[in-house]
């Protein structure tokens, strides 16, 4: 008897609960749906463009920035707003493709280097190389050369965030060791690949049983990373026209022999020494230089490292056939048939190559190259060094996207895990990857 | 169809008794009924016509016929090697993974102080978002410092790169499998309270040892369970994604490619929607073969109280 | 509910000597041992999860690493909950949770008992049918999904996260709540039947009852299930302020950095009610047949 009554009593309970929540599921979203979200829609009269942005929520400075700047646009384009669906970067993929499945057009898009190729192919996003003719208060001139993502000829992205790629380096084990710095080895011309294996080498010990690295290696895998390797070298990834793999040339493969001693002598972590999310083990100390763009500023202020040594930086060195640093673009994208032109151009320009922007998305630090000329690049942190910036500048250039990049990274990812383990001669990789990545781009 | 014999060991009853249970069972499974018809075949239905078309997601789908599966059977390479991978991965976690959660409810079915505290701790690694055990994985097994290594160094044992050894790196997901065993476990100690404890007493007047006991009431009640979890175990682990995606995105040199990370590659990396389907309509039709084998065989040692 | 351990006692029979008893006593503490050590190594996801929430950012992947936090940031869980809108996510997955939770149960167990307990032409059929549902790798589903909920209007409510669970739930809680049905005894039903109860009393007097651990686990995998859910509530929720918990927590991560200490610090928080859920729900674990009566026949 008693049994039962308490059963009773918890299924009244639940049921109780069960309508209580389905009133709370129904009430915000009537109540809410006028408010349309934080963006600044509720005019009727303006003109509406809808923008796919990332949301930065949890990173303070960028939130700040986002403020400062939509405030910035409202002030000055009044009759325009914008409607911002926003993704965080987990995900992101997958909210984007939905939501175009789903029937929404975004004028303007956050870009991915990835995904340009197919984009264009699928005719969502189209060049801006006319927008900015009939721009008055804008020429093409004004930009620098390496900040377009440009594909046959055509520019579908002006980069609002250039972040040059840099050699970093643990300035306080250098110091102690009365080594001379790769910076004032570039100054006096000597920093060259010779120069790089032997730092590698004299930096590399054991302490307390472990391993320190003279060099971590590992961004080295990431194909834009490598063209900036290869340029150096005298070759390229692929050929002018993506028609064939370049990956058997002779420079690339005494490149990738190059790279590979790093692997075989223990100068550098192997993948899976360190943990999966600290590929770099530059920040904790473990080894004592790697390589990063510029947005690693960020990464080192987040692990703590300006407290445990001081840091250092410099350019790449010079290669055989140059010195080059390669540019990692972040970009909007722009639609091939936008809904407003007008305000949806007014943002895109705004928000990527703008003094205002340059100047409000400066804060969240990683000592970024606008795209325009007439900004000098951002530093945030005191350690920043802007006679390095200032020396990439004339020696960056653009990694091109294959037309079938994100499915070629993933033969190139395991060609290069092999030259990493040395399972096979390293003609023999490269021989396989050259003929895969070519019948891909063919097919 | 599968079920066909089970069923007909169930007595027939009289027409009229017989027509009134059968429509108010129809009515009982309409709330799925209508689920399935109204949220799930629709979508279903239209993952097949993608798998017949190069569909990228941005724009309009153009049909290509059978291209898709021909090209799976045919030329691909990472298709037949992710399918290595995943039934290499299926025929070791899947075993082990059951075998150890039986034990681990058996163990936690004793009655003992403090008992309901070590439940609710074997469960906790299940409720541990993905992304902060993946944090941990580089911390036990990283190889100049992980835990694993110390442990091994300090026996005196060879120690190895775990996560970047390609001969290793799916048995570490098998192993990293036994944090995920919480679920089954459950599922075992809610069936292990449901065995009849009168088996148990009339067993033990006979004179009947533990071991007895348990070969002999304990495991043939639990077998509708182990069933079960060995269905839903193989359904599972042959979709296995996530800790190949966080930990080592299919690396190195492939070796944990699993079917479904390949599958995601294709859908949401490289953007052919209608690949990607036609290979989830592959591994659909070796996950029904699969489990229609085992609904078949389950006849032979499963054993359900109430089809007496 | 006693602390005599039953298949302990069922070995040990009367306890006639000294010798006897000692041995469970041995046999006691070797589990005890046994389950510590299986524990801690379970555990250690978790304590190095508990031990990263407090930890300052360069302690975080110092080497060789160090489990203990020095000093305690206890400060991190206060940022954490300020980056982003915490209780008002709490609130919505706590909405979404319920809902869904409420209807998986509720449907779960009234299709899986048309399916274990009345026969009809068409159930073995049928049945496969709802284990094939879960064959299909939902990658490929999400986008007709997603345009099917567009179509019906359901974007940017909680609808799409809830209202299927009324619908059955889902193959695998079927499955489960099928299974554990089979295994109880038809006597009851036929005398109940006998004694002209309706079909649905039985589910309500016999069933149910006799289900309270099935049921108690399928509350938690349910709840677990949209507790942690971040593809959901992404792809349908466009409002942030209609954000859920697990989705919250991936804003500690961007395309270069991971806040590992507030990542932790909420992902810590976000766990704390569902383990209070489940040592509550575990009490029904151990309720079998014998506790509810049954054993008296």
């Amino acid at each position: 008897m008693h049994r039962k009554l308490s059963r009773r009593e918890f299924m009244r309970n639940a049921g109780l609960i069960g309508t209580g929540l389905t009133l709370a599921a129904c009430a915000p979203v009537a109540s809410q749906d006028s408010m349309d979200g934080e963006t600044q829609a509720g005019n009727r009269e303006k003109v509406v463009a809808y923008v796919f942005d990332y949301d930065p929520t949890g990173t303070d400075a960028w939130v700040v920035a986002d403020e400062e700047f939509i405030e910035y646009f409202t002030e000055k384009y009044p009759d325009y707003a914008v409607v911002r669906e926003q993704a965080p970067w987990t995900g992101f993929t997958e909210k984007l493709l939905t939501s175009i499945a789903g029937g929404s057009k975004y004028d303007v898009i956050y870009g991915y280097w990835q995904w340009l190729p197919l984009f264009i192919e699928n005719d969502v996003i189209g060049p801006l190389d006319d927008l900015i003719d009939a721009d008055p208060t804008i020429s093409a001139d004004d930009f620098f050369g390496y900040a377009k993502e440009t594909v046959e000829g055509d520019t579908y992205g002006l980069a609002w965030f250039i972040s040059g790629w840099l050699h970093w380096y643990n300035l306080t084990a250098v110091n102690e060791a009365g080594y001379t710095t790769p910076k004032a080895m570039n100054e006096s011309g000597e920093w060259d690949y010779d120069a790089w294996l032997q730092f590698a080498k004299d930096f590399t010990r054991e302490q307390d049983g472990v391993p320190i690295y003279g060099y971590s290696m590992s961004s080295a895998r990431s194909v834009s990373v490598y063209a900036m390797l290869a340029w150096a070298w005298g070759t390229q990834q692929w050929s002018d026209d993506f028609s064939a793999s370049l990956m058997d040339s002779e420079e690339n493969i005494a490149l990738w022999k190059w790279i590979q001693q790093f692997y075989i002598d223990g100068l550098t972590p192997l993948p899976g020494a360190s943990t999966p999310d600290q590929p770099l083990s530059f920040t904790n100390g473990r080894s004592m230089a790697t390589m990063a763009g510029q947005w690693y500023t960020r990464n080192i202020v987040q692990d703590g490292a300006p407290d445990l040594f001081d840091i250092g930086m410099a350019p790449f060195p010079k290669g055989p056939s140059g010195q080059y640093s390669v540019a990692a673009l972040n970009s909007f994208y722009f639609s091939k048939n936008p809904g407003n032109v007008d305000p949806a151009w007014a943002w895109y320009k705004e928000r990527s190559f703008s003094e205002a922007a340059a100047r409000i998305y400066a804060q969240i630090g990683g000592g970024r190259f606008p795209s325009i000329k007439s900004v000098a690049p951002a530093t945030v942190y005191s350690w920043e060094d802007t006679e390095v910036y200032e020396a990439i500048r004339p020696i960056l250039r653009t990694y091109s996207t294959s037309p079938k990049e994100s499915e070629w990274i993933t033969f190139w990812d395991a060609a290069w895990d092999e030259m990493v383990l040395g399972t096979r001669p390293v003609e023999e990789i490269l021989g396989q990857l050259a003929e895969e990545s070519t019948d891909l781009v063919n097919a | 169809m599968a079920l066909r014999a089970a069923r007909n060991t169930i007595p027939t009853r009289p027409g009229p008794l017989a027509r009134k249970e059968a429509w108010e069972g129809r009515l009982y499974i309409l709330p799925w009924v209508l689920g399935f018809l109204i949220f799930t075949i629709g979508p279903m239905l239209a993952s097949v016509i993608f798998s017949f078309t190069k569909y990228s997601v941005l724009s309009g789908a153009d049909w290509l016929g059978l291209a898709n599966y021909t090209r799976i059977f045919g030329d691909d390479r990472l298709f037949r090697l992710s399918l290595y991978n995943t039934f290499y991965f299926v025929f070791l976690s899947v075993p082990l993974s059951l075998f150890a959660a039986f034990l681990v409810a058996l163990l936690l079915s004793v009655q003992v102080r403090g008992i309901n505290l070590y439940r609710t701790l074997y469960y906790l690694p299940v409720i541990t978002p993905a992304v902060a055990s993946a944090l941990t994985w580089g911390m036990l097994f990283s190889g100049d410092y992980g835990l694993v290594n110390a442990v091994l160094r300090t026996v005196g044992l060879p120690t190895f790169n775990w996560l970047f050894d390609p001969k290793i790196t799916k048995l570490i997901f098998v192993i990293m499998g036994f944090w995920g065993i919480g679920g089954s476990v459950i599922i075992f100690l809610a069936g292990l309270q449901n065995v009849p404890r009168v088996l148990y007493e009339a067993a033990s007047i006979d004179g009947a040892n533990l071991w007895y006991r348990f070969r002999h009431i304990t495991v043939p009640m639990m077998t509708p369970l182990i069933f079960f979890n060995l269905v839903l175990g193989i359904i599972g682990t042959f979709q296995v994604f996530t800790g190949a995606y966080i930990i080592t995105a299919g690396g190195p040199a492939n070796s944990t490619l699993f079917y479904v990370l390949y599958l995601y590659n294709n859908a949401f990396r490289f953007f052919k929607m209608g690949y990607a389907s036609a290979l989830a309509w592959v591994l659909f039709v070796i996950i029904l073969i699969f489990t229609i084998t085992q609904l078949r065989m389950a006849r032979l040692w499963v054993f359900y109280e109430a089809e007496r | 509910m006693t602390h005599t351990s039953v298949p302990l006692r069922l070995a040990g029979g009367q306890r006639r000597d000294a010798a006897r008893l000692s041995m469970i006593t041995a046999a006691r503490v070797a589990l005890y041992l046994f389950l510590s050590a299986v524990c801690l190594v379970l555990l250690f996801p978790n304590l190095w999860m508990l031990s990263t929430s407090l930890k300052e950012p360069q302690q975080i992947f110092a080497y060789p690493p160090q489990l203990m936090p020095r000093p305690i940031v206890w400060w991190n869980y206060v940022v954490a909950i300020q980056k982003f809108p915490f209780f008002l996510y709490l609130r919505n997955t706590l909405i979404v949770t319920g809902l869904a939770t409420f209807g998986t149960v509720l449907s779960a167990s009234l299709v899986a008992f048309g399916f274990a307990r009345r026969r009809f032409p068409e159930r073995e059929f049928l049945f496969a049918v709802l284990l094939s549902t879960m064959m299909l790798p939902g990658i490929v589903t999400l986008i007709p999904t997603f345009v099917l909920f567009t179509r019906l209007g359901w974007v940017n409510t909680f609808l799409p996260l809830t209202v299927p669970s009324f619908f059955g739930g889902g193959a695998f809680y079927i499955f489960l709540l099928r299974q554990f049905y089979l295994t109880l005894p038809y006597d009851y039903d036929e005398a109940a039947y006998i004694d002209g109860a309706s079909s649905l009393r039985v589910w309500w007097e016999i069933i149910l009852p006799f289900s309270k651990a099935p049921l108690a686990a399928i509350t938690v995998f349910t709840v677990l299930s949209h507790w942690n859910d971040f593809m959901g509530p992404l792809i349908y929720m466009n409002k942030p302020h209609m954000r859920t918990l697990a989705l919250g927590l991936q804003f500690f991560r961007d395309q270069q950095v991971t806040q590992w200490n507030y990542l932790m610090a909420g992902s810590t928080l976000t766990l704390i009610p569902v383990l209070i859920l489940f040592f509550a729900a575990q009490r029904y674990f151990m309720e079998g047949i014998l506790l509810t009566g049954l054993s008296g026949r």
